[in-house]
């Protein structure tokens, strides 16, 4: 689909889209994130145009497309913000926005095949790494009973076979959407580990930053935004600073009355995890 | 590649079962002719009890249908409802696939249809941290009595699973 799209650059609205997102590309290789959706914002009129163009034509596959490759400049956008967020600080937040990135690639991933994909597979895997930088491993999931939802194209009811749109693929442009208009009730609420949306996470409640220590750890590096790592753990013990050494067999310092070996003696040292940051390759942003 | 049967064999429970919806249908006040569906069509969706009692369908059961249907089978695709279905949606990125009742014949039609399903399914989720499972349930009628095979594990396991089965031995 991505390639279909830039295949099609002899219309002007093309050309022009492909301009801004050359653009948007470069700025972020230069580590320029502000204003993130500059360019995108710019394009949105374009899009519509060639979807219109589209329509005209009875071109179904180029109204597809178009929805593709508008996600796939957006991705850029998101990137953008993501980095920005890292570099404020915003992690949360930035969980959040990291998501969002994934949720484009399923889709991009879902209408194109890896070796179309240009530079997508790339960053999707520099953004699994910053993942396993967050402490999020469980997730809030919740179950429940839908009574009553229509499809976002056509608006039949989308819990019956009378609409023809199948939910999550693409007609003239526009993704089918399950609307859900009513909940019966909630069944039940789960704790996760694979959750269809992250999102909802379980935070620990210590709040002194603490949680986003590996993530602080990995931007003290000062490692390259745009460049894929992976993270090598390595356990280290490190010996305690708080306990005074003595000799084995003397009286433990801490007044138990118990020998040094058999008291605080026994556990001098802690287990202290050790991220080696091994970087690897940097994204190539691919300009058509 | 050789398929390690003992590991395969841990994500499927096959059983005998009794095929009885007597409950469902008074419980729901379900008509004649949805009743007859069970008879006439070819691959029929089936809620389940869950523990509040009730009937629901999974989550992912229109779509596979319509999924079927879109393959240009020309066996007939249809539910076991009035109207419209109520769904327990588990917000979950497991592949939650409707129970599926449908003649001998059809197993190896099925089996190949909730394959190319599944494929589409992870497509998009390629390279993610996490692999989605896959939750099915396909009943074989033979009458009022059938086969169940119940299937919940990796979706990249369903189809060696299948291989490593048996069927006729069974």
């Amino acid at each position: 689909m991505l390639k279909y799209f830039i295949h099609k650059r002899s219309i002007k609205e093309i050309n022009d889209i492909i301009y801004l997102l050359n653009k948007k590309k470069k700025r972020l290789s230069c580590y320029d994130f502000s204003n993130p959706y500059e360019e995108y914002d710019k394009s949105r009129k374009l899009f519509d145009t060639i979807l219109n163009i589209a329509i005209n034509k009875s071109d179904e596959n180029l109204a597809n497309a178009q929805y593709i490759f508008k996600l796939y400049f957006y991705l850029f956008c998101c990137l953008s913000e993501y980095f920005t967020m890292l570099q404020c600080k915003r992690y949360r937040d930035s969980w959040s926005k990291l998501q969002d990135c994934f949720d484009i690639i399923q889709v991009i991933n879902n209408y194109t095949s890896i070796e179309n994909a240009l530079e997508v597979q790339q960053i999707q895997h520099m953004l699994l790494s910053y993942e396993t930088l967050y402490p999020f491993n469980l997730f809030i999931s919740a179950g429940y009973i839908v009574e009553k939802s229509h499809c976002s194209i056509c608006g039949a009811s989308m819990l019956g076979l009378c609409c023809p749109h199948v939910k999550g693929k693409l007609y003239w442009g526009k993704m089918a959407q399950e609307v859900i208009d009513k909940v019966k009730k909630i069944e039940e609420v789960s704790i996760v580990e694979n959750p269809d949306d992250k999102r909802c996470v379980l935070e620990l409640s210590d709040k002194n930053g603490y949680e986003f220590k590996k993530i602080e750890e990995f931007l003290k590096i000062g490692h390259p935004f745009l460049q894929d790592f992976s993270i090598e753990k390595r356990i280290e013990y490190r010996l305690k600073t708080n306990i005074k050494i003595v000799g084995r067999n003397d009286l433990c310092p801490c007044g138990s009355g118990l020998k040094f070996k058999k008291c605080c003696g026994k556990e001098l040292y802690y287990k202290h995890e050790k991220l080696n940051i091994i970087a690897l390759k940097r994204i190539s942003l691919i300009y058509n | 590649m050789p398929v390690d049967k003992k590991r395969c064999m841990n994500h499927i429970l096959i059983k005998d079962i009794e095929i009885s919806f007597d409950e469902y249908f008074a419980k729901e006040k379900i008509s004649k002719t949805t009743q007859d569906k069970l008879r006439n069509i070819d691959i029929l969706a089936v809620p389940t009890q869950y523990h509040d009692s009730n009937y629901y369908f999974a989550k992912e059961t229109i779509s596979f249908l319509k999924y079927c249907n879109g393959k240009g089978s020309k066996y007939t695709v249809d539910y076991l409802a009035d109207g419209d279905i109520k769904v327990l949606s588990l917000h979950c990125a497991d592949l939650w696939l409707p129970t599926i009742i449908c003649k001998d014949v059809l197993l190896p039609i099925i089996i190949g249809l909730i394959t190319n399903y599944i494929s589409d399914y992870i497509k998009g989720r390629i390279n993610s941290r996490n692999e989605s499972n896959v939750d099915v349930k396909i009943i074989v009628k033979n009458n009022n009595k059938g086969k169940e095979f119940y299937y919940n594990g990796p979706a990249s396991k369903f189809v060696e699973t299948f291989k490593a089965t048996k069927f006729k031995k069974l």
